[in-house]
């Protein structure tokens, strides 16, 4: 198995990269600041809980907001 | 083939999947904690359905025990450095660990965390890039490009290429 560091840093570079930063500063909290827990830890779940969205829900957003998980 | 427990983030994008269905070619059935079922929506619930009332999936009630070991889960992942356990992975971990079940999450912790503890060893993790590998077998490629434009989702060019796949 791969060094989790490692993963984890390109993880979260691909979606810093590729994430659509005007799209998340225009949404109302705390769904902007829930995009931004995702764009840092790649936690869909947390940032669910943070946005206070069903995760499902919460993830339509995350696709809109062109935001990867990686796996 | 044997069962299943699945965290809700393997859920809402297994379930994006045009081949969702073949799951079963793996699993005769996947079992869905009470607590991952709360945390889906309209859309999500709606297409589990499905699998419910095919009695292909089923939900599992919350165990005060199962939700005790899942907190010493979380507990200890953090005492460990380990990456981040959400709740609900830690709750199938504790399961599957009980009944047997392999567990279906796409989140890295629980791949850790059960090579870092001893009794959780003989717990199967996979992940969709791992199923999909079970499924698809020498045409798994294409199930790659499927799946990344269905659910969303990126896979890690390493880990691909450990499956021999190269985009």
């Amino acid at each position: 198995m791969e060094s989790y560091e490692e993963f984890e840093r390109e993880a979260r570079e691909l979606r810093r990269r590729s994430a659509d930063w005007e799209f998340i500063e225009r949404q109302p909290e705390p769904i902007r600041a829930a995009l931004k827990v995702l764009v840092e830890t790649g936690d869909l779940w947390l940032a669910a809980k943070v946005a206070g969205l069903p995760v499902d829900e919460f993830d339509e957003i995350r696709l809109k907001a062109k935001i990867p998980i990686v796996v | 083939m044997s069962a299943a427990v699945a965290d809700t983030c393997f859920l809402v994008h297994w379930l994006r999947f045009r081949d969702r269905e073949r799951l079963f070619e793996v699993f005769d059935s996947v079992a869905v904690p009470a607590m991952v079922l709360e945390e889906m929506g309209a859309r999500g619930r709606a297409m589990l359905a499905p699998w419910l009332a095919s009695r292909r999936a089923f939900l599992i009630p919350r165990i005060n025990e199962y939700e005790v070991e899942a907190l010493r889960l979380v507990e200890f992942s953090r005492s460990q450095r380990l990456p981040t356990l959400d709740p609900p992975e830690a709750y199938c971990l504790a399961v599957a660990r009980r009944r047997g079940y392999a567990v279906l999450t796409d989140n890295k912790a629980p791949k850790y965390l059960v090579r870092a503890l001893s009794e959780y060893a003989s717990v199967r993790v996979l992940d969709s890039l791992d199923v999909l590998a079970l499924i698809y077998g020498s045409t798994l490629i294409r199930a790659v490009r499927a799946y990344e434009e269905d659910a969303g989702l990126i896979f890690s060019r390493s880990r691909l290429r450990a499956y021999g796949v190269e985009l």
